[in-house]
């Protein structure tokens, strides 16, 4: 089994982690262009030791009401102690006691970004979800997208028994073939849009639009599922913002896969010229596609231009 | 030139007869009588009752005492049916009681038990083939007598019963049921000896919320004693309301009953309008293997409510026999998700509360985690609340425990070129390896 990324990369060097980051938040930013005001949205996440999330979604966003969840007593320390902001409320409990016990009426952004393969926690914790987020709210599930450790080695017969012991009504209609290594994130895919459908089906003040599907890998495939929950007016309107800025999120039913382009500086450097040049070839393209890289590559790096990060050394 | 003409599409008697009394047991019967009298009951108190809370409130009050005695007497020849409510008038029994369905008027708006107006009709040809009503009421009541057979045979549209007119009194209302030449196989089912303590242990459940409150129920002479049921107050509830319906969800820790949890009380009570539609239900239906994890034995102590309540019983997501829930009614559906939120921080610790040995918490240990017990009325009525678990005891070290196949450990010590090993040395040896090479460090 691989280890966790967060393990053994420094959590703010994932690169294609870091892309994921920034373009859920340059979806809100559009959600805000689109009406639904989110400097007063509460955020709910899950901070562990280096708040990244956080930092953005307040630096960029302006959020100033936050709330990190963290379940285990040994991390919670380290949280409490690394905690940036002091309008951040680190609280040592479950994502299911959180919810129950919440009574906040202020729209919330959920990010539940778990360390973890999927499960009936966290399926429960979606349909949770659905029975909290309010009308101008955002939710957003992170897990593993490949066959956890324990069943790593499984068969798919094994696998899927496991699925069907465990994740009830969301394993409904799952085959061996949907086990396979090769099929697994679409399946992951499959049940968390199942288990958004399902959280929020006979709510009546409003609709889930799931806005945002990405998977992403930097040691580990990954997929994030989540979106808006709001009436149908500022839905459509956020929906037409989305689709202007960030289309590439709303133009396929599967997730978008940040591709992990591991490009030079030089290379990006010419990359950055070629593709926000009007005309399809240049010099820059044309020395690009000398070095073997193809149409695809481009069409990637114009769509996640603005938020693969750039890593540095430096001596503090 | 092409002609409109109409088509037949009346129902038959018989058919019809036959298709709203398959799907019913006997007991559920004779509850659908019992609903009619308790609607009766409720009526002069049925504008206080709008939501849930209301419901609450007024079946909470330790003042409200029964007015109204349900003489239920069941024999191999005869069902009888009596209360002591304020009856039914001629007016209403001609204009609705004995219309097979409800108006959609308005005209029944203090009814809270009385839901399809099919109950009553169905019960008396479930049992017998004749049936003799009388009832006593303010404005004058009625007497009717049917035989079954004959009213099937009669082919007049629409259909009619005759009643004739009682006058009216100012005292000594009520209603009597009597139904005789009971079917054959009633007349089994009642004769097998178990069947009447199982009425009772029904009726005890079904209407734990009204009796000695809104009525006195009586069976075969027996007066039934209310179910009261306690839950530690340390609780989870949620509120909400939905397309008319108020709903008050709750779970916690059941009150131990003797030395340990019950299995048969453990799990979600469903109730509408005050009536139990379901009891201490442990399948999907309430979610559990689903939102809950698969109910086991380790979960005897949950205990949960669901109150819903609705002026217009029809909104409600009860089914047509009121013992199951009809899934897809829209406030179910957003209940269920209400009812995963609330009862999964109980289940997530009852999960938790084994020691590392496998040992379980002394039921008396787990009533202090619970708190102080409280009628589950009261439970039921509280504000918003969390379930406060008790602080999770950090341990560095777990004991893990298991079998292996000897040949098996034989076979990897002597791989270790060391056939002496134990097997604990074995299962430590092994742990080791794992991690060490297939987990990694940490640090």
């Amino acid at each position: 089994m691989k280890a966790s990324t967060a393990k053994h990369i420094a959590y703010n060097l994932r690169p294609s982690k870091q892309a994921e980051r920034r373009i859920l938040v340059d979806l809100l930013k559009c959600a805000n262009e689109a009406g639904v005001t989110i400097s007063d949205c509460r955020y709910v996440g899950m901070g562990g030791s280096l708040f990244y999330d956080f930092h953005l979604i307040h630096r960029f966003l302006g959020v100033k009401k936050m709330v990190s969840l963290e379940r285990s007593p040994e991390m919670y320390r380290r949280s409490v102690f690394n905690c940036p902001y002091d309008f951040i409320k680190v609280k040592n409990t479950t994502v299911a006691e959180f919810i129950a016990a919440d009574l906040d009426k202020t729209r919330t952004i959920y990010w539940l970004d778990y360390d973890d393969g999927i499960g009936p926690d966290i399926t429960a914790d979606i349909i949770s979800l659905g029975t909290r987020l309010r009308p101008g709210g955002f939710a957003f599930v992170t897990v593993y997208a490949e066959p956890p450790g324990f069943l790593e080695k499984e068969t798919p017969e094994g696998r899927l028994d496991y699925f069907v012991n465990n994740l009830g009504e969301f394993s409904a209609g799952l085959t061996k073939d949907n086990m396979e290594n090769s099929e697994f994130s679409t399946t992951i895919h499959g049940i968390l849009m199942s288990a958004f459908s399902s959280a929020f089906s006979a709510r009546r003040d409003g609709r889930f639009r799931p806005l945002f599907q990405v998977q992403y890998k930097d040691s580990t495939t990954m997929i994030t599922v989540g979106g808006c929950f709001c009436g149908q007016k500022p839905g459509s309107k956020v929906e037409r913002r989305i689709k202007k800025d960030l289309p590439f999120l709303m133009s396929k039913t599967l997730p978008y896969k940040i591709k992990h382009l591991n490009l030079t500086e030089k290379e990006r450097a010419l990359f950055d010229i070629a593709v926000t040049r009007a005309l399809s070839s240049s010099k820059q393209s044309n020395q690009l596609r000398e070095l073997g890289f193809k149409d695809k590559d481009f069409e990637f790096y114009r769509e996640l231009i603005r938020f693969l990060p750039r890593y540095y050394e430096s001596i503090i | 030139m092409a002609q409109t003409i109409s088509a037949a599409a009346s129902p038959e008697k018989r058919l019809f007869i036959s298709l709203i009394t398959r799907d019913i047991s006997l007991s559920d019967a004779i509850l659908d009588i019992i609903d009619n009298s308790i609607n009766a009951a409720l009526e002069p108190i049925a504008s206080r009752l709008k939501t849930a809370d209301d419901y609450q409130n007024v079946l909470a009050d330790p003042k409200l005492k029964a007015k109204v005695t349900i003489d239920v007497t069941i024999g191999s020849a005869r069902i009888v049916v009596r209360d002591t409510a304020p009856g039914i008038s001629a007016d209403v029994a001609a204009k609705h009681v004995f219309k097979f369905g409800r108006e959609d008027s308005g005209e029944n708006k203090n009814d809270r038990l009385s839901v399809y107006g099919i109950g009553l009709k169905r019960a008396m040809f479930k049992c017998g083939n004749r049936i003799t009503i009388k009832s006593d009421h303010a404005e004058g009541g009625f007497d009717l007598s049917l035989d079954v057979k004959r009213w099937q045979d009669i082919r007049v549209d629409p259909w009619t019963f005759d009643i004739t007119t009682r006058p009216p009194v100012k005292t000594g209302t009520g209603t009597q049921i009597v139904i005789t030449e009971l079917y054959d196989d009633v007349v089994a089912r009642i004769s097998d000896g178990l069947f009447i303590n199982h009425l009772r242990d029904l009726i005890t459940r079904t209407y734990s919320f009204f009796i000695d409150r809104i009525v006195i129920i009586k069976v075969n002479d027996v007066v039934i004693n209310s179910e009261l049921f306690e839950i530690g107050d340390n609780y989870a509830s949620h509120k909400f309301a939905y397309d008319g319906v108020s709903c008050n969800i709750t779970a916690g820790i059941a009150v131990v009953k003797g030395d340990t949890f019950r299995d048969k009380n453990a799990g979600w009570y469903i109730f509408c309008n005050g009536r139990t539609v379901l009891f201490a239900d442990k399948t999907s239906l309430t979610g559990w293997g689903a939102g809950l994890p698969i109910y086991q034995p380790k979960h005897r102590p949950f205990f949960g409510t669901v109150f819903f309540v609705s002026t217009d019983p029809e909104a409600l997501p009860w089914t047509t026999t009121k013992s199951s829930i009809n899934e897809e009614s829209a406030v179910w559906q957003e209940a269920s998700r209400h009812m995963t939120t609330v009862g999964r921080v109980i289940t997530a610790f009852l999960d938790r509360r084994y020691s590392e040995d496998g040992t379980e918490i002394a039921p008396r240990e787990l009533q202090s985690v619970a708190g102080t017990p409280v009628r589950m009325l009261t439970a039921a009525i509280a504000v918003q609340r969390a379930f406060r678990p008790p602080a999770a005891i950090s341990s560095k070290t777990k004991t893990i425990s298991y079998s292996a196949q000897m040949a098996d450990i034989k076979r990897i010590a002597n791989h270790l070129r060391r056939p002496s090993m134990s097997g604990s040395d074995v299962g430590r040896f092994t742990f080791q390896h794992y991690l060490k090479n297939e987990v990694g460090s940490d640090e």
